[in-house]
């Protein structure tokens, strides 16, 4: 399937629609934007039924607070994907939680591990259009913005999971960012 | 070439370039729960470091665009289809309650901020600053002065539910004229233009906040129900380059 960019002016145009509360524009901004935020979704959750749960709240969220839009401030794209991935963090908090709580038919976070909609998640993940600028960055540089960013992983999570001290984690993050920006910004 | 030393220092936020790497680690969201709590307390005040985070949501959507979409099943979109209906209709009339939380970080931040002890600045340059409040004294947004008086910028506190089709509206009253400036947010940021002729007493102006509903015309003499109102304060020590 093919999925096109979406137009950042017809986007913005859709949202001052939303915004009137029309359905229809809700329609076709899903249209535009679902794949892109179903796969930011994905990246975070690893489990496609909680993802599409998520997924219908992100739209209801968008539907609700389009007239919160601006566009002197955030591209359309930027403005949903910071709602999507904040709600899809949230939710994987709720979901350590209540797993830490006993539950037992939560989502199953396992970073780890390897079950079945791990599997499918990353075969849908395995991007084949990865940014130069993030090919630029150092492999341990990549993995620890990658893991806060998609995983909401802190710098203690971190230094324990790559079994690192925290201030060399902590190197690697600002000195990740401060690539990604050096690269990034002649760009924008 | 090998990396340099380890870093284990938390961000100075009174340097700037520091501010701007602190901005990174905010959208990431790896900063500690005190220097977070440090940044917001910034944040809410500075024009300077909202454009600081919102450069860095740009930079680093390159992550979100590196995944390839996955079309989401077709299903989906009937479920929202459904939800939006009655949800526009839905809404509880809970009003104005804020949770005590709110408040006390609000408070938190505040003094955060005047603490930090930046250059003073002349008082006809100072930001101003006002603070929208419930009938519970709880803030519900801060409206803040451009310093050449051309513009506000409200950052949301915690939006007030309102019944469907109501909205808040920012109104400001010099002398006996009125100008209508702008509807409140539900949520994050918003910078509304002043009129040309408030400018130069804009820090004199009175705040008035009504409930009216969302097509009502701006007319002062059809406005809603008067919800709060009051004066601009100087905020002498803002380090605000707005």
């Amino acid at each position: 399937m093919k999925f096109e960019t979406p137009d950042p002016n017809q986007l913005q145009q859709l949202l001052k629609r939303c915004q009137q509360q029309e359905p229809k524009a809700l329609k076709a901004l899903y249209k535009a934007t679902s794949s892109h935020l179903f796969a930011v979704l994905l990246r975070i959750l690893r489990n496609e039924s909680h993802a599409e749960d998520c997924l219908q709240q992100v739209y209801l969220k968008v539907w609700n607070s389009a007239g919160q839009y601006n566009a002197d401030i955030a591209r359309p794209m930027t403005w949903m994907n910071t709602i999507a991935r904040n709600q899809a963090l949230d939710w994987l908090r709720r979901y350590k939680n209540d797993r830490l709580n006993d539950s037992d038919d939560v989502l199953v976070y396992q970073p780890d591990s390897k079950s079945q909609t791990d599997t499918i998640a990353e075969q849908w993940q395995t991007s084949t259009q990865v940014h130069k600028c993030l090919q630029e960055l150092k492999d341990t540089q990549r993995q620890c913005i990658e893991l806060a960013y998609f995983e909401g992983y802190s710098h203690h999570e971190l230094s324990e999971r790559l079994e690192q001290p925290l201030g060399t984690v902590k190197t690697w993050i600002r000195r990740g960012l401060e690539r990604l920006k050096s690269c990034l910004s002649p760009a924008i | 070439m090998s990396e340099p030393r380890n870093i284990v220092e938390p961000y100075d936020l009174t340097d700037p370039e520091s501010r701007h790497q602190a901005a990174g680690e905010y959208v990431l969201n790896t900063l500690t729960s005190r220097e977070k709590a440090s940044f917001e307390a910034l944040l809410a005040f500075s024009h300077d470091l909202q454009a600081d985070v919102q450069q860095w949501r740009e930079h680093l959507q390159v992550l979100d665009r590196s995944l390839t979409p996955v079309a989401p099943p077709a299903k989906l979109w009937k479920q929202i289809e459904q939800q939006i209906q009655p949800a526009r209709k839905g809404f509880g009339l809970k009003f104005w309650q804020l949770s005590s939380m709110v408040s006390f970080s609000f408070a938190l931040a505040l003094t955060s901020v005047l603490l930090l002890k930046p250059p003073m600045l002349n008082s006809d340059m100072a930001d101003h600053l006002y603070v929208v409040n419930t009938p519970e004294h709880k803030p519900a947004w801060l409206v803040n002065t451009s310093m050449d008086r051309s513009h506000l910028m409200i950052q949301t506190v915690k939006p007030a539910e309102l019944p469907d089709g109501k909205i808040c509206k920012l109104w400001l009253k010099v002398g006996d004229k009125y100008a209508m400036i702008g509807t409140l947010p539900h949520s994050g940021l918003i910078k509304f233009d002043v009129p040309q002729w408030i400018q130069s007493d804009l820090v004199q102006a009175q705040i008035i906040i009504s409930i009216d509903s969302i097509n009502s015309d701006n007319n002062p003499d059809d406005m809603g129900p008067v919800v709060d109102k009051g004066d601009f304060m100087p905020l002498e020590g803002s380090i605000r380059r707005f």
